[in-house]
Parts: C-alpha cells; sequence; structure tokens
C-alpha cells in the first residue's frame, strides 16, 4: 500500500540523516582530540542533543508504524532492525561527547605520540562506523563480514593500547593522569567499534531473518515444549 | 489545518422506544477519512446511517439533537432528502450495481439531476471512472452488464456511481468486509487518492483497516461515543481503558 511505503520510507530517511549525524559528531571528536581544538569539542557535545531528537522521533515512528499497518516478514524485521539501529546510534553519539569532553577538560595530548596505534584505532572504528551505517542503508549483506573482521582488529589494539599504557604508567607515576584519560578514551572508541559491529550484524536480519549475534547461544525454537 | 466540515452534536437516535445512541458529539474532519469503530451492535452503523437520514425510510425512528453542516442541522424536518444524499453518497457493505451497463449505471445520478447532453454525460462518466481507478479496467466494456464485473470491480463502480454526482461525502458502511485482500487493498488505496475531493466516514470491523487509512478514528459501545481522535494515538496511547481494550484485542 502506497501510504505504508510512504511512511517507511521517511522512516528510512530520518534515520539515515541520525547516521549522518552521529558518524559526523565520532569524525569531529577524533578531529578534536588529535589537534586540540576545543571548540570543535564543544560542538559535539552541542551536537548530541540533536541525536536524542533524533531518536525519540524515530522511535515515536516505528511505534505508529507498528500500530497502524502490522508490518509482517521483511518490513517488521525491517522495523526492529531500525529500532536497533538508532539506539546504537544514540550510544555512538554519547561516546563522541564524552570523548570531546575529555578534550575540552583536560590536555591529554602529551601521550599521544608515544602510542602510533592510538590514531589507527580511532580511524579504524570511524571506517568501521560508516561502512556499518552504509551497509545498513544499502542492505550489502556481503560487506557486513569485513566489519566484523575489523572489529576482531580493533579489540587486539585495544589490548595492545592498555599493555602500552600501563607500561607508560609503571615507567613515570607522573603519565598516570594522562593515561587515564586515554584508557577511558580507547575504552569508548572500542565500544564505537562493538555499536558499529551490532549495525552491521542487522542487515543479514533484515535480509533473511539470519541472526548473527551471539553464534554460540541457541534459542529453543518453542520454549513452552 | 483540520476543519470540521460536520459536527454531532449531542446526537441521540431512537428505534421506536429503544435509544440506540446515546448524546453522541463528534466533528467531522473535511478532506479526512474518519473511521468509526466497535463491537457489534455499538450503534455506529446507526451513527453513519444518520449522515444521510437512512432512518426516515421506517416510521418510528427519531433524532434529537443535530448534525450541523454549514451551519445547517441536516436533521430538521425541512432538509430535502434527495439534495442531502446526492452531497452525502453512501457505499455498502455489498456492491450494489444497477442490473444496466457500466455507464448507465454510472449516468443514472446525472441524468436523475436532468444532465441530457450526451457529450457532458460521457465526461462524467470518464471522470468518475478515473476517480475511482475503474476506467482502464472498463473502458472496452461501458455497455456490457455491470453484473459482469468482479467483485472488487463492482464496488469501485458503485464508489464511480457516487462520485458521479459530485458529493462533498462519501459514507463507507463496511464496503470492504465482502471483497478479498486485493480488491480490499485497492479500496483502501482509493479512499485515501479520494479524500483529496471528498470527505469520508467509514464503519468498519476491521480495526486494522481504520488504522491503516484512517485519519481519525471515534470507537463506539452500547451507543455511546467511548473515544474519538486522531488515529495515532487511539491506536498507540488512547485516554480510555475501554479503548485500549478494544484496539489490543481484549474486550468483552
Amino acid at each position: 500500500m502506497q501510504v505504508m511505503e510512504r511512511e517507511l520510507n521517511n522512516i528510512r530517511i530520518k534515520a539515515a540523516s541520525m547516521s549522518v549525524t552521529s558518524g559526523e559528531m565520532y569524525q569531529q571528536a577524533i578531529r578534536a582530540l588529535l589537534n586540540h581544538d576545543v571548540d570543535l569539542a564543544r560542538q559535539v557535545v552541542a551536537r548530541d542533543r540533536l541525536v536524542d531528537v533524533y531518536e525519540l522521533e524515530i522511535d515515536e515512528m516505528c511505534l505508529n508504524f507498528l500500530a497502524l499497518y502490522a508490518p509482517k516478514a521483511v518490513e517488521l524485521r525491517y522495523i526492529v532492525a531500525v529500532l536497533r539501529l538508532i539506539m546504537e546510534l544514540e550510544r555512538v553519539a554519547d561516546h563522541s561527547k564524552a570523548v570531546s569532553r575529555q578534550v575540552i577538560d583536560c590536555h591529554c595530548a602529551a601521550l599521544m605520540p608515544l602510542l602510533p596505534d592510538f590514531e589507527t584505532i580511532l580511524n579504524l572504528t570511524l571506517q568501521m562506523l560508516r561502512e556499518a551505517t552504509d551497509t545498513f542503508f544499502e542492505k550489502n549483506e556481503e560487506k557486513y563480514e569485513s566489519i566484523i573482521e575489523t572489529d576482531k582488529k580493533v579489540g587486539r589494539l585495544q589490548r595492545d593500547l592498555n599493555a602500552s599504557l600501563a607500561q607508560l604508567i609503571r615507567d613515570d607515576a607522573g603519565n598516570i593522569d594522562g593515561a587515564i584519560v586515554l584508557l577511558n578514551i580507547v575504552r569508548r572508541v572500542e565500544r564505537i567499534g562493538d555499536h558499529s559491529k551490532t549495525i552491521a550484524e542487522l542487515v543479514p536480519y533484515i535480509a533473511s531473518g539470519r541472526v548473527v549475534r551471539h553464534k554460540e547461544a541457541v534459542i529453543d525454537a518453542n520454549p513452552d515444549n | 489545518m483540520n476543519m470540521d466540515l460536520m459536527t454531532v452534536d449531542n446526537l441521540d437516535f431512537y428505534y421506536g422506544s429503544h435509544r440506540a445512541l446515546k448524546a453522541v458529539n463528534m466533528p467531522v474532519v473535511k478532506n479526512a477519512i474518519t473511521s468509526l469503530i466497535g463491537p457489534s451492535g455499538c450503534g455506529k452503523t446507526t451513527l453513519l446511517r444518520c449522515f444521510n437520514r437512512m432512518h426516515d425510510l421506517y416510521p418510528g425512528n427519531r433524532y434529537e439533537g443535530a448534525i450541523t453542516m454549514r451551519g445547517v442541522n441536516i436533521l430538521s424536518k425541512q432538509e430535502d432528502l434527495i439534495s442531502l444524499r446526492s452531497r452525502l453518497g453512501m457505499v455498502f457493505q455489498k456492491p450494489t450495481p444497477f442490473p444496466m451497463s457500466v455507464f448507465d449505471n454510472i449516468a443514472y445520478g446525472p441524468r436523475l439531476r436532468k444532465v441530457k447532453n450526451k457529450n457532458i454525460l460521457q465526461e462524467r462518466v470518464e471522470k468518475a471512472l478515473r476517480q475511482a481507478a475503474l476506467w482502464d479496467e472498463v473502458k472496452d466494456r461501458l455497455n456490457d452488464n455491470a453484473a459482469g464485473l468482479s467483485g472488487g470491480q463492482q464496488q469501485r463502480l458503485v464508489i464511480a456511481r457516487t462520485l458521479a454526482v459530485e458529493p462533498e461525502v462519501i459514507l463507507f458502511d463496511e464496503s470492504t468486509s465482502a471483497l478479498d485482500p486485493i480488491s480490499t487493498q485497492k479500496i483502501e488505496e482509493l479512499m485515501v487518492e479520494l479524500k483529496k475531493d471528498v470527505t469520508i466516514l467509514a464503519v468498519t470491523h476491521n480495526m486494522q483497516q481504520a488504522a491503516r487509512v484512517s485519519d481519525f478514528t471515534a470507537l463506539m459501545y452500547l451507543g455511546e461515543l467511548i473515544e474519538y481522535g486522531d488515529t495515532k494515538t487511539i491506536f498507540t496511547r488512547p485516554k480510555h481503558k475501554m479503548t485500549e481494550e478494544y484496539v489490543s484485542g481484549h474486550f468483552g
């Protein structure tokens, strides 16, 4: 039905705008961090409210869509996926805001040149986020595999960075403050990678209902039996 | 901006001594679709039939209160029913084609209104059939008997016949309940298309249909209007517990 398709398209457009905004926020947070650009960091903090509004609006649109059109099959899965997507994007924006706050509150640049992997993890997770949202809107099932591979790489980088930061603390107690801030940032950056992975995992779910997360967990199809 | 085409003010309706509608108040918004929902016997069809005074066909029926359209109470004794019913057309549950050709079915109303010019009649017929999304399917068989059309086509023919006299309002009384899902979808799309030109009031047992097509929804129960509101609110955050129970299927 045309009205239903129009509504579905409105949801798609709004969710895509939210993806763009969250992605830009993370990109700007990275730039603010690397260049210690406090003004840019402030802009990111201010933009977080916009993402919150997007989340509420899309949530409402999905609720209305479910109530009014009772979608089935691919459309039902799409709405469920959008509801998950916006939660992930909202978290990405929150982490970007938190990273920007660190830029505003303290000078954490001193240790960064000692950690060559630091910039790598920032760029990798930004790339993951972009690819994940592109994949979501293009419904390109093949891309998501590479995002999952990248996520493993991000996990390894996080472990290495944590070890390097611990070593810096052991080497010089004067590094403690800066290292704690960077540990926190690395943790948030790794979380953004996780959120991107979750977004990518929604793509096969929309296409065929295939659930690819938590591979080790098996659900009983008939829990009442 | 929503504009009310009609308002129902404290409307009571009696079948003899039985009070079937109790102090109903609601607006009917212009160029919108309003659905009346509720369990069987709740009065929704009774209310719909007040709008074109169908109840006047039987003695002993009585209206109290008003349905006001442009400052005039259409329930008043002075109202000219022929003119009223051409302004408020009605489409019933089962298609009611007249036993005549497709063309004559549509031309019936205009001919009653003394339109004799063949060209004008042809224009009217084509316009109405196009508005009802039936033209492409019947343009080569305008002289065939309407009884030969499928159920869904017959229902669209009836809608076209209603449109041919250029009504302001179309009242749909369960107009898709005798149709298959594909024909139902066509009628629903047609209703949404038609609200550019007319105001629609529809009775439906199919709650999902009310949700899909209507802008406003009214829930009735035991002759009373329980809740009226925009459809999104009624189906997501109704104010009354009874509405909540009815739309979620837990009623009664």
